[in-house]
């Protein structure tokens, strides 16, 4: 069945075509009062590609990953004496218990990935570009927040690969100088960091990340979705209200929520032994392979160095790359730096998979 | 004078942010704790069973530690002769006995005997390490039904998105003039 908004274009300012009902007048209610109807502006139809549709379904991941969180903080415990053994208690003895906390977790996995192709999409595309630089920023910096949210969720669980990131995380705080402040436990010595993590874990990051996506959202609208490199002008290409758009969206965030859920129970996520401070025997959570090669190579500042260097590039693309010309064939050197950059991380995260863990905390 | 001031309170700020402090050891740095050394040996034994070398060492660390305060160091002397016989389970419970944690039984054990201190700050609150609770152990009803809800999530998504996707897209060659 073909959807008539799809082969029929839509002129711009107009909305979806009436559909009567009592739903329908329900709507028109509502509409009158909160002036919903605003969300039904034209969009291009490209926008419903699966490249275009990668920045909306790192939105649902984090839907999922606020749901499921919810109900595992009304069971976790972040004191660190029961930290751990509430985590085993939500597994083993909470109702579905084992299947959000695995939701839970390959949705994390899943908006991190989400989050890395829709970041490539922009940049591969040029969709950066003036007057979109702003965003790339905003972009970037919610690619940072989603980094600590996975850093934090990881430590909160609080098993022996919990704590030696939290371990190398203190280290790295003190090679900060005064910046590390917060990473020290002496910061707030009457409170354990584990409490002060779930509270940054709960409330700080989502709270910024959420206040960045609505900046995030209002500024593609304002901008509007960018175009394809091939099709600059949008020539012939029909258009779609957003709400159309969002309804992709959410049919996609459909198959996410079936893919996490799926692995939620064919490989949930185990709980470690409870942690032992002066050991250093876990591998880190493969998001963090890459940095760790480098600890390898030139020790503890290496994951430092490495992740400065990473974010510094992030953030002067759209200050290095500022020619009108979007696509790739028009953007060698750009492109051939990406594409580097890429490869390098690929190449030192298969390297530490191959390699044994080592040992760089000072008094291991 | 006041641009000055300025400038040195920057430079000041800066000093302050950017000099590295003095390398942290959290935890067991140089340890001469007896107590400790028995925790990191059981952790080990917990965590990479088959390193005996380095389990070794850490027990033979503990006996020799300069401060033995709670720790009854003929138990770790026997654990090191149960382990020298291969038995790790045994080494493990005796370790265990040895600082007054309870003798692991299962994924929630040990436990400490008494009421452990609250932790603060970096302090991981564990006596001593208690096994992996793996992610999965079998099958029950319920992860069977949760599997067939996901697969309808999954599957009736799949189907949405396909009647939802864009279809009269302006094909990337036809366009490629405008480049």
């Amino acid at each position: 069945m073909t959807d008539i908004r799809e082969t029929t274009p839509v002129p711009a300012n107009e909305p979806e075509p009436p559909i009567h009902g009592r739903g329908r007048r329900a709507i028109d209610a509502v509409d009158e009062r909160l002036g919903i109807r605003a969300i039904e502006y034209p969009v291009p139809a490209h926008a419903n590609t699966i490249a275009y549709s990668l920045g909306g379904m790192t939105a649902f991941a984090l839907v999922i990953l606020i749901v499921t969180g919810i109900v595992l903080a009304q069971f976790y415990n972040p004191d660190p004496v029961a930290a751990n053994e509430s985590v085993r208690q939500i597994v083993e003895n909470v109702f579905i218990g084992r299947w959000i906390r695995g939701v839970h977790f390959w949705a994390g996995e899943a908006m991190y990935v989400l989050a890395i192709l829709h970041l490539l999409r922009i940049y591969f595309t040029g969709s950066f570009k003036r007057p979109r630089e702003a965003n790339w920023l905003i972009g970037v910096a919610m690619f940072a927040l989603i980094i600590g949210a996975l850093f934090t969720g990881t430590v909160l669980k609080w098993d022996q690969e919990g704590f030696e990131a939290l371990a190398h995380n203190l280290e790295l705080g003190k090679l900060l100088g005064g910046l590390g402040f917060w990473f020290t436990a002496g910061f707030s010595s009457g409170v354990p960091l584990l409490v002060r993590l779930y509270v940054a874990h709960v409330s700080v990051i989502p709270m910024l990340i959420i206040g960045l996506l609505v900046l995030h959202a209002l500024l593609v609208k304002y901008h509007k979705i960018s175009p394809r490199p091939t099709n600059p002008t949008e020539t012939g290409e029909p258009r779609a209200p957003f709400t159309h758009h969002l309804r992709r969206i959410a049919a996609l965030g459909l198959v996410l929520l079936g893919v996490v859920g799926v692995l939620a129970v064919l490989v949930p996520p185990e709980v470690g032994p409870t942690p032992v401070e002066g050991i250093e025997v876990t591998r880190p959570p493969w998001m963090y392979w890459w940095m760790f090669t480098l600890e390898n190579w030139i020790g503890l500042s290496g994951i430092l160095w490495g992740a400065a260097a990473l974010f510094a590039l992030l953030i002067a693309v759209p200050f290095l790359d500022r020619s009108p010309a979007r696509h790739w064939k028009q953007r060698p050197i750009a492109i051939s730096i990406g594409a580097l950059v890429l490869v390098a991380i690929i190449v030192m995260t298969i390297l530490e998979a191959v390699t044994t863990p080592g040992q760089h905390l000072t008094g291991m | 004078m006041r641009h000055r001031f300025g400038s040195a309170a920057a430079i000041a700020v800066l000093l302050w942010a950017l000099v590295p402090g003095v390398a942290w050891a959290h935890g067991g740095e140089g340890t001469d704790r007896a107590y400790d050394l028995v925790r990191q040996a059981i952790a080990l034994i917990v965590n990479t069973p088959d390193d005996m070398d380095t389990i070794t060492d850490k027990i033979k660390d503990a006996i020799d530690a300069p401060d033995p305060s709670d720790v009854q160091i003929p138990l770790v002397q026997q654990a090191k002769d149960t382990l020298d016989g291969g038995d790790l389970h045994q080494t493990r419970a005796l370790l265990e006995k040895s600082i007054g944690a309870r003798v692991h039984t299962d994924a929630a054990e040990p436990v400490a005997m008494g009421l452990p201190a609250p932790a603060t700050g970096a302090d991981t609150g564990t006596v001593a390490a208690t096994d992996a609770l793996p992610g999965r152990d079998g099958f029950t009803g319920v992860d069977w039904v949760m599997l067939s809800l996901s697969l309808v999530f999954g599957l009736g998504g799949a189907a949405l998105s396909l009647r939802l996707r864009p279809r009269n897209l302006p094909h990337p060659a036809r366009s490629r003039e405008v480049i």
